[in-house]
């Protein structure tokens, strides 16, 4: 079993990564991969809401203008939530 | 199909929500989006995300976030991260990259502990990162 709190470098993904050629900056993702930010972002990674801390509380509007607050799922839905990008 | 949809599917009778939270747009312009720019206003925003939930064909549910980006910051500002929650409300896994086969197996794992669905079929780790699709 992996562990909870799981830092991992990006996958691939299909085609072994070319996928994202056709759609991306490959020059901007580069960059992107080897800044600073993103080495930032590997630093604070464990310590942002570990496995174990109570997930905040908070409402949001989806695409559709239905109101979803966190409160609402407690005790009665697992929760998946990402931020990954859709584009 | 994404990978989000594929594990909003398959755990669609074991109490699993899935969130994909909108924020800034990582890939404004870029060779596969030439039409999309940084987001003006909201009502901009909540378009976008709206327009490629539709050309994606996602029935996930996606939460735009406000233009100061509030609850991501509330979360980290950590891009591309996923959080599995228990019922209880607390973060049981969190992983970079939205790992595929991480976030399927620990979320097996999960519903297959919880009494309330004893006597159902074991779930197993089945969502694979590589097999995912990409169309846009």
């Amino acid at each position: 079993m992996r562990p909870a709190n799981d830092s991992v470098p990006k996958p691939w993904g299909p085609l072994a990564g070319f996928w994202s050629w056709q759609y991306l900056n490959l020059l901007k993702t580069i960059k992107l991969v080897t800044s600073k930010r993103v080495k930032s972002f590997y630093e604070k990674f464990p310590n942002v809401l570990p496995p174990g801390a109570s997930f905040p509380d908070f409402e949001l509007k989806d695409i559709h203008g239905n109101v979803h607050r966190t409160t609402d799922y407690l005790g009665k839905k697992y929760m998946v939530m990402t931020t990954g990008a859709i584009t | 199909m994404p990978f989000y949809e594929e594990l909003q599917e398959k755990y669609a009778d074991r109490d699993v929500v899935v969130f994909n939270l909108y924020v800034r747009e990582p890939h404004a312009g870029e060779r596969g989006f030439p039409e999309i720019r940084n987001h003006e206003s909201y009502e901009h925003k909540r378009s976008y995300a709206q327009k490629l939930a539709e050309v994606k064909n996602m029935e996930t549910n996606i939460l735009v976030d406000e233009m100061d980006q509030k609850v991501h910051a509330m979360l980290g500002d950590l891009p591309n991260t996923i959080w599995l929650i228990g019922k209880d409300g607390k973060v049981a896994y969190k992983c970079t990259w939205s790992n595929a086969e991480h976030v399927d197996e620990y979320l097996a794992r999960m519903v297959n502990e919880d009494p309330a669905f004893e006597g159902m079929p074991k779930m197993e780790q089945t969502i694979f990162t590589a097999r995912a699709g990409t169309s846009i």
